[in-house]
């Protein structure tokens, strides 16, 4: 059993304007998961995750971060542990370089230069910004922006890493330069936290899926089983990936015991299936 | 809850036509300027307090505003009192007495001044402030951009707040337990995104009113109408009369 970096025990929030927008929430995350949490928006996302770093506060229960409460933790020092990766990049950006902008977390944590030319190499290298050293940050593609906001955070240090809707207003291919990232940062033993809007991506690349419905959890499973309840993801109008649609529909005919997640997985099964039956399945379907 | 947002009531001040609060706004800030005894303004602001209490507002949810205020008024003293030449000093050659009270004097004017603009802002919702700007003779463009700007402040606000939260995340402490000397030197973290995140935002803004084709239009019509009750005049005479009055007294003795 891995341990776990993020425990959730009991969590209510309550806003000062007096609308209850956590009830009861309990959640475990293991170190290394790779996180997705969907839902519509006000089921209670990001105040979820301001709750976890700490920039909002538990009205009731608590949150434990490597086994320590967190409560009284301040929330530069949990940033330590926690990245925390807003929503829209334009809102950080202020540095004349894109170097200077990464620098600027482990300048505050009180490096030396050593170690801050370390961190802001690793973190540059693992978004993919190398070449964009001198750059001006605001004046980068959106996806850019979006990287080098990453980036910013990852060169704090942190196991966890956590990215609210990372890819809204990103085109296609930013989409998946930024989950690919993600994974790798997953890869190399980060745990990862995303929220985003784009099933076919929590399906294709979260191991774990967190579905939230007004202020509560509706379903917290491994993405395959949460995606193997379409009447209750309905509930809250998420819909399933397209693939997993289809090959939910051509079930009697196509007999695919398992639900789909992504096309390759289809095709992989499809083939599995043709090579057992001599292609009678495929060829009937 | 901040200075600037409308705070809805039935009171008496509510329901002034804004042409009459914008005018006496004017007319009370120029008299403020005009006074020098500590007495005459001190009724000034007795009475805005007294506005104040007519019409509902919570004075405690503008706490944050006021200690903004304080310390701009400390600062103000603090630099007369040591530019002003006098004759008493504190120390030699340094804080004149004299600078003192002129300092004092002004923050108190400004403080009067200043606590009197809210009672207009919050009182008024923000289409009738604009119409009573427009009624008065101002070009729609204009009180729309005055308007806008007030619109906008807490949108800045809340801005901040997220631009604050993302630092914070990059370990940016100053804000909470810094110095003030490190404050200034952070705000260049809060300022350019802000900036960029304003200057963004008017051009989307401007792209948006032009494709609705505003200013299209020579007469600007406005779905709800303003006229002048009586109680209005009687207001607006009677503030015109407190005014006079006070300049008298303030000049005269």
């Amino acid at each position: 059993m891995r341990e776990s970096v993020i425990k959730i025990e009991n969590l209510s929030y309550k806003y000062e304007k007096g609308s209850l927008a956590l009830k009861n929430i309990n959640i475990d995350i293991k170190k290394g998961e790779f996180v997705g949490i969907i839902g519509q928006n006000g089921a209670g996302k990001s105040t979820l995750l301001k709750n976890i770093t700490g920039l909002l506060r538990p009205t009731e229960g608590r949150i434990l971060v490597n086994g320590r409460d967190t409560i009284n933790v301040p929330v530069s020092d949990l940033a330590l542990e926690v990245g925390f990766v807003l929503q829209n990049p334009d809102r950080q950006l202020f540095a004349n370089t894109v170097e200077e902008e990464v620098a600027f977390g482990p300048k505050n944590v009180g490096l030396n230069e050593a170690q801050i030319k370390e961190r802001v190499d690793y973190a540059l290298d693992a978004v993919g910004l190398n070449d964009y050293r001198d750059a001006f940050p605001p004046a980068l593609s959106k996806g850019d922006r979006a990287k080098v906001v990453i980036a910013s955070v990852l060169a704090m240090g942190p196991q966890i890493i956590i990215l609210d809707e990372p890819t809204s207003g990103q085109d296609y291919r930013g989409c998946y330069q930024i989950m690919d990232i993600a994974k790798e940062f997953n890869k190399r033993g980060h745990t990862l936290v995303v929220v985003t809007h784009h099933m076919a991506l929590v399906a294709e690349y979260t191991e774990r899926t967190i579905v939230m419905m007004n202020s509560e959890v509706l379903l917290d499973g491994s993405t395959r089983e949460v995606f193997s309840h379409p009447d209750k993801l309905r509930m809250t109008h998420i819909k399933p990936p397209q693939i997993t649609e289809v090959a939910r529909s051509l079930q009697p005919k196509i007999p695919i015991n398992q639900t789909i997640l992504n096309v390759g997985e289809f095709g992989e099964k499809l083939i599995a299936l043709k090579s057992e039956k001599g292609g009678n399945a495929v060829n009937a379907g | 809850m901040s200075v600037i947002d409308y705070y809805p009531g039935d009171s008496l001040v509510h329901r002034l036509d804004p042409r009459v609060k914008l005018i006496t706004l004017i007319v009370v800030t120029v008299t403020i300027f005009l006074l020098s005894n500590f007495f005459v303004i001190a009724a000034f602001f007795l009475s805005c307090l007294m506005c104040w209490h007519i019409a509902g507002l919570p004075l405690n949810k503008v706490k944050g505003f006021l200690k903004f205020l304080l310390s701009l008024f400390v600062f103000l003293t603090v630099v007369q009192s040591l530019f002003l030449p006098g004759e008493h000093y504190l120390f030699k050659g340094f804080f004149s007495l004299e600078g003192a009270i002129f300092g004092l004097l002004l923050s108190f004017r400004l403080l009067t001044l200043i606590c009197f603009m809210p009672l207009v802002i919050m009182t008024t919702p923000i289409n009738k402030l604009a119409l009573g700007l427009v009624k008065m003779g101002m070009s729609y463009k204009i009180a729309y951009m005055a308007t806008t700007a007030l619109n906008i402040i807490p949108t800045f606000q809340d801005e901040t707040k997220v631009i604050m939260d993302a630092q914070k995340m990059r370990g940016l402490t100053v804000f909470e337990k810094g110095k003030l000397i490190e404050k200034f030197k952070a705000y260049p973290t809060l300022v350019v995104p802000l900036v960029i995140g304003a200057m963004r935002r008017a051009q989307l803004m401007g792209v948006a009113m032009d494709s609705r084709a505003f200013g299209a239009g020579k007469t600007k019509t406005f779905i709800e109408d303003i006229s002048l009750q009586n109680v209005d005049i009687v207001a607006l005479v009677l503030i015109l009369i407190l005014c006079g009055i006070a300049l008298w007294v303030n000049f005269a003795w």
